[in-house]
């Protein structure tokens, strides 16, 4: 469960170019839960997405993930709880250019104390479920956009997390691939997965496996 | 200023620059240990979490960097012995002014202190939701203090010497007669002094077996004492090889192939173990077996390295001196 508890979040506090981009934000999201959180570009969304990812503090308030409450983690704390329980999806995938196909899905568990043949295992289930095995030596930056999105699936799902957090998954993709990244989503809604995806694309609302859309506006919920 | 070399402008502009980051971590210190609110979700406790993280960086590079230094403060004190009349070693430097003393007293204290703080630190940040945080930051407006009167000692010692004036040498300061510093225990039967270091290392032994944590830091202390004492008055002269010979400072010299800074390092490194092992588990409650073993270590190469001297001298020679 993810509990988001009177989060406030500003940019340069207290500068003249003072930002809010949460303003007093309380949400629950329950396990299993697939949540929508839409609006307008600067309503807040992808904010939200971080700091529940832990990859950003909030400057009030607090975030609790199955009782744990990660705002309060120290950095590196944050970054092991990251790895473990969340597959963060980015809007502009974040894979790591100069790194092929494989060696990007198997980036989560370097730091883990997994063995490199556990490791090679489940690389290749996840490359195989998202059929991207065939290109698995082929350096990232020579994929198309969807052979891309696939391995940043690959690469949030390799740790098998509880959570996936999904920003502007879309945004960069054709219909085709759209209605393929639907499908994924629905997939893992029956695998019992606790997803939130931040998106202003209109595929995503009101569609039938979905359990809520949050509605965000200037850093609030309405 | 009377006293400008290299090494003596090198040691004091570092200090300026300890100085301004130390002040500025014991500001943001007392903000910390002032507000500090784990289970608070203010604005206040999470830009002090934030802080804090600095402000332990800023602290752990200074004390990182003290540490070497020492050896480093030790070093030039040997090298302007050189330009100092009279002062054949560090000894005569140190004694070459009233702060001299105090100052190299302080910089021992310190070593161990900001180990501890080291320590203190490391264990914080093994752990999720910083336990000692604010133990560590109060430690640190303490020893903050301390820090500072180093400093303030340095920069005093580097200026009041005066190249003009003759100092005494080291056969004069750690000699047997009465008006010296150490004369008490120069002048102690060999066996009382041996007894007193074997015998202290005998203690270790037996509390290291027992993990007694207090009594083997008391034992620390006991066997750091005895160590001193033995090497002034009966070790060092076999590392001469000049039964006349007590000076603790000539060990660090390139003539006897800077061995003292092996003795020292091990000795202090040993003791700081078996000392930090009682003040951290009483301070964190967090298990010491290994600060222990390091302890036993480092103790036991000491013991071998000064046991080294008269042995291999008695072999040699077949007398003791």
């Amino acid at each position: 469960m993810i509990e988001v508890k009177n989060i406030s979040k500003k940019f340069n506090e207290n500068l003249a170019n003072e930002v809010i981009a949460l303003n007093d934000i309380n949400l629950t999201i329950e396990q299993g839960e697939l949540a929508i959180l839409k609006g307008a570009s600067g309503s807040g969304k992808s904010t939200l997405l971080s700091l529940i990812a832990a990859l950003s503090k909030p400057t009030l308030g607090e975030v609790i993930v199955d009782g744990q409450r990660i705002s309060k983690l120290p950095d590196n704390f944050s970054a092991l709880f990251r790895r473990e329980h969340i597959g963060f999806i980015f809007q502009k995938f974040n894979l790591i250019s100069t790194l092929n196909v494989y060696e990007n899905i198997i980036t989560p568990l370097l730091p883990s104390e997994i063995n490199r043949e556990e490791i090679d295992q489940k690389a290749h289930k996840v490359m195989a479920e998202f059929s991207i095995t065939h290109k698995k030596e082929v350096k990232v930056a020579n994929l198309s956009g969807g052979e891309q999105q696939r391995v940043a699936i690959c690469r949030a799902l390799i740790n098998s997390p509880k959570i996936i957090l999904a920003d502007e998954p879309t945004a960069n993709l054709d219909a085709f691939l759209t209605d393929s990244f639907l499908d994924f989503i629905q997939q893992m809604k029956e695998e019992k997965k606790t997803i939130m995806i931040a998106t202003h694309d209109p595929v995503f609302f009101n569609l039938d496996f979905t359990d809520r859309e949050v509605d965000m506006r200037n850093g609030q919920i309405i | 200023m009377s006293l400008t070399t290299p090494d003596v402008i090198a040691l004091l502009i570092l200090d300026i620059l300890f100085v301004f980051f130390a002040i500025i971590s014991f500001l943001l210190s007392i903000r910390i240990v002032k507000h500090w609110d784990l289970d608070s979700t203010s604005s206040l406790q999470y830009s002090l979490e934030k802080q804090s993280y600095l402000v332990a960086t800023v602290i752990k590079y200074l004390f990182f960097l003290k540490l070497p230094l020492f050896i480093y403060f030790v070093f030039t004190l040997d090298l302007i012995a050189n330009v100092i009349p009279g002062a054949m070693c560090a000894a005569g430097v140190v004694n070459a002014t009233p702060y001299g003393f105090y100052l190299f007293v302080i910089k021992l204290i310190n070593l161990y202190l900001f180990g501890i703080w080291l320590a203190l630190h490391h264990y914080d940040i093994q752990h999720p939701g910083y336990p000692y945080s604010k133990l560590k930051f109060t430690f640190f407006i303490l020893i903050f203090f301390l820090f500072m009167a180093e400093i303030i000692l340095e920069v005093m010692m580097f200026s009041a010497i005066d190249p003009h004036v003759i100092v005494s040498c080291c056969g004069t300061l750690f000699c047997a007669i009465e008006t010296s510093h150490v004369s008490s225990f120069l002048v102690l039967p060999d066996w009382i002094i041996l007894s007193a270091f074997y015998g202290s290392f005998i203690l270790l032994l037996f509390f290291y077996r027992l993990k007694n944590i207090f009594a083997f830091a008391l034992a620390n202390v006991l066997y750091l004492a005895a160590a001193l004492i033995s090497l002034i008055a009966f070790f060092s002269t076999y590392v001469y090889e000049l039964p006349t010979h007590n000076c603790p400072f000539c060990l660090l010299q390139s003539d006897y192939y800077y061995i003292g800074y092996f003795f020292y390092s091990s000795l202090f490194t040993g003791t700081f173990f078996g000392i930090g092992s009682f003040i951290i588990h009483f301070a964190t409650k967090e298990k010491v077996d290994s600060w222990f073993k390091l302890s036993m270590g480092f103790n036991l190469c000491y013991l071998i390295l000064v046991s080294l001297y008269p042995a291999l001298f008695y072999l040699k020679n077949g007398v003791w001196l």
